[in-house]
């Protein structure tokens, strides 16, 4: 798709585009399909959805009353002309009611359709959920989906790389173990030049707090890993870090459907919590390690509630401002709007504390319209943004929705406290040609605070 | 002077200018060279393909790969090669400036040279800061060891240089270029041309600079050349002063083009959260892209020699006393 040349007036956004079917060439899922017969698709049907789905299911299949809804929450929807294959219904109805109606009896065309569906045309950001009369969390079934299109080998390659990552390195971006720590010595050292007696600490046993983040921290951002020491240590924090695998809390295999690897993983990082014997664990601004540490990933091991207490960085941030252990020197002066991520808006809350956060540090906060629970999603999330290049336009196309909402506020700073949503709404200013500057809480917390 | 150099390459001919300054260098001064070259992703995640930087397809990134991109610039600069010692040749994947910096740092190097563009038909264009070589910015800025930016043809080698303009913004940075163009100034033996622009730029709307206003900023900016600049140097007069007014990055190209010089060494400014005292941070960038000779950008104290103590390579062949 040509981009436009120049810069695209508010009015000139889309709100909806043709839906015509972007074709896409995935190894991952051509390689996939080649390998499946009729029989296996049965058998993996009958099997997951016998084993592993029960009750929660079949109330959401048995009182869904297909009265649509959902579709106007969804962003594809509104995106791809209204186009009713994009409503959250509508991907259910080609997706997993199929499936059920046909018991497992469909061709190995079927499943592509069916993986490209709830790969890459779902964000499972479960605005849906909030629009539903019913409460149906149209996101689980789409998971569902996922996860037998896992069982069948059908995900896309870029997806399934990622949690090849997880698999064999505990981390989801191949960060080998001396990189690790190699990547802190060489932070704190930048950050002993601003202040000497910073340190990292690394493996304290009994400390109060474990700060784990995500792979791409110290794979692309380092940076982060700098102010995020640099707020421990202005706030007098007692905290550390593993030094051995364990400090990745992202986790790649919840949205692919691996949940075997999602379960490992989620274990080790609530076994290197217990290993160093912390009060706490304290994750990076992260989205959906969120979700995997609170609510999925803790529940396929059978922890109602994480084992060990976890806090995002927006709970954690609140604390640090409302205890007076941060206090702001000046505030970032320049308006910013603030993007409610939905794993921990909508998923957990957080939208308030996010305010009083955002409000503390800077002096003029534009809200975006709609805000907080029905805020629309970033696009990248659910995994989509880690399928990868082919999906890009998919994303771009399917979210035309966002940039009319961050062009109405008229704002150039961009508060985005989840990675996921971070790269998402780069691309959305990329693409429509929106030139918003996208920040994390951390970048504007050490940018004003008294150091 | 230098004893291990990070030349941070495309491995393509834009960086041609940038290769004959670094592999130059280290045969100068007998420095480990690390020649090393960074794969672009095309994604933002972890990505089992890279984009060749010469056919623009798409590769498979396995060991086999990397092992023949390796191979590929060996032969590329095997006749540059000739005469370095100390030469490793590297790859990675990566978000590049991440990954410069994170080498720069592992190997313990003492100068990073890299280009200025990335893309071939970017050379002479005047772009604006975010388009063009936004990792250079990166590494200017994030780089603990001054970072030499070529981005012209430099046909004065490094140590024939004879007119180096140093410019001074008066802040912490500012004190670890002077020191580097100090230094280098010695070393080499040319002569040390101290610039200040006051940057008259930030004017408001409806207010102008009266004269006197003018000259007062200028005496002002005098006394701490003095004060901060001048009472370092010892046995050393081959230098001048200069304070003009203006716009700083446009003085200080004018600057440099009425003295021929040969370098310009200026400060980069990381974590300077206030504006005011970062002047000269942009305008690195900005003079970078125009000018004619190479610049070095410098924004920490810790890896440049300090004082008066002998200069590593210099000892052997020259006389210090």
């Amino acid at each position: 798709m040509a981009e436009p040349a120049e810069k695209t007036p508010l009015e000139s956004i889309p709100l909806a585009e043709p839906a015509t079917a972007l074709p896409v060439a995935d190894a991952g899922i051509e390689a996939g399909v080649q390998a499946l017969t009729p029989r296996t698709i049965a058998d993996t049907v009958r099997r997951v959805l016998g084993a592993e789905t029960g009750a929660r299911l079949k109330a959401y299949l048995s009182t869904c009353t297909h009265c649509g809804l959902c579709a106007q929450a969804c962003h594809f929807y509104l995106s791809n002309a209204h186009d009713p294959s994009y409503a959250p219904i509508g991907k259910i109805k080609h997706t997993l009611w199929e499936l059920l109606k046909r018991k497992g009896q469909v061709s190995p065309e079927f499943i592509r359709q069916a993986s490209l569906i709830a790969y890459t045309q779902c964000n499972m950001c479960r605005r849906c959920a909030i629009y539903c009369p019913l409460g149906i969390d149209v996101a689980y079934m789409i998971s569902v989906v996922r996860r037998i299109c896992r069982a069948l080998g059908v995900t896309p390659l870029y997806l399934q790389d990622t949690v090849n990552s997880h698999s064999a390195t505990h981390n989801q971006m191949w960060v080998k173990a001396d990189e690790w720590v190699d990547t802190l010595q060489w932070q704190e050292e930048d950050a002993r030049d601003e202040i000497p007696e910073l340190r990292i600490p690394l493996e304290k046993e009994g400390a109060d707090i474990m700060y784990s983040i995500i792979a791409p921290e110290p794979k692309f951002q380092a940076g982060l890993i700098y102010k995020a020491a640099v707020i421990m240590h202005v706030a007098g924090v007692d905290w550390t870090m593993p030094a051995r695998p364990g400090w990745d809390n992202s986790d790649m295999a919840m949205y692919s459907g691996d949940y075997d690897i999602m379960g490992r993983i989620k274990r080790f990082h609530f076994d290197t919590a217990a290993r160093l014997r912390v009060k706490k664990i304290v994750m990076g601004e992260c989205g959906h390690a969120f979700r995997s540490v609170y609510d999925t990933g803790n529940r396929w091991l059978g922890w109602r509630m994480p084992p060990i207490e976890t806090q995002h960085a927006i709970d954690f941030y609140y604390d640090l401002l409302t205890s007076g252990r941060i206090k702001v020197a000046r505030k970032y002066e320049e308006p910013v709007t603030l993007h409610d991520p939905c794993n921990i808006v909508r998923g957990y809350g957080l939208h308030e504390k996010a305010r009083y956060v955002v409000n503390a540090l800077c002096e003029h906060f534009v809200e975006m319209t709609p805000n907080r629970e029905y805020n629309y999603c970033c696009g990248a999330g659910g995994g989509v943004i880690n399928c990868g290049p082919p999906y890009k336009q998919t994303r771009m196309r399917g979210n035309s929705v966002k940039a009319r909402q961050l062009e109405a506020t008229g704002v150039k700073v961009l508060i985005a406290p989840c990675h996921n949503c971070h790269s998402g709404l780069e691309d959305i200013s990329q693409h429509y040609h929106l030139g918003l500057e996208v920040k994390f809480l951390a970048d504007i917390m050490y940018e004003v605070m008294e150091k | 002077m230098f004893n291990s150099i990070l030349f941070a390459t495309t491995a393509s001919p834009t960086c041609d200018d940038a290769a004959k300054v670094a592999f130059d260098l280290a045969k100068k001064y007998n420095a480990a060279l690390h020649v090393f070259h960074v794969f672009g992703i095309p994604t933002r995640g972890a990505s089992p393909f890279v984009t060749d930087v010469r056919t623009g397809e798409q590769e498979t990134l396995d060991d086999d790969y990397m092992a023949w991109v390796k191979e590929e610039m060996k032969s590329t600069y095997a006749a540059r090669m000739e005469g370095v010692n100390k030469a490793q040749i590297d790859c990675t994947v990566g978000a590049p400036a991440t990954e410069i910096l994170r080498k720069a740092w592992k190997e313990d190097v003492d100068l990073i040279v890299m280009g200025a563009h990335t893309r071939q038909d970017d050379v002479g264009a005047y772009r604006y800061r975010q388009i063009a070589g936004s990792t250079m910015q990166r590494v200017a800025r994030g780089s603990r060891c001054p970072v030499l930016i070529v981005s012209r043809p430099c046909n004065t080698c490094f140590w024939y240089f004879n007119n180096i303009v140093f410019g001074a913004d008066f802040t912490k940075a500012s004190t670890a270029a002077f020191k580097f163009a100090y230094q280098t100034a010695k070393h080499i033996g040319s002569k040390l041309y101290l610039f200040h622009a006051i940057d008259l730029s930030e004017m408001r709307f409806g207010q102008t600079a009266g004269q006197e206003d003018i000259e007062q900023r200028i005496t002002e900016a005098r006394r701490q050349m003095e004060e901060r600049y001048l009472s370092q140097m010892k046995e050393f007069d081959n230098f001048d002063v200069e304070v003009w007014e203006g716009i700083p990055h446009v003085e200080i190209l004018k600057f440099a083009r009425e003295k021929n010089a040969d370098l310009i060494i200026m400060a980069h400014h990381t974590r300077e959260v206030d504006p005011e005292k970062a002047l000269l941070g942009s305008t690195v960038e900005q003079v970078v892209l125009r000018s004619a000779c190479p610049v070095v950008s410098v924004n920490r104290l810790d890896k440049i020699q300090s004082g008066d103590v002998p200069l590593v390579q210099a000892s052997k062949t020259e006389t210090v006393p």
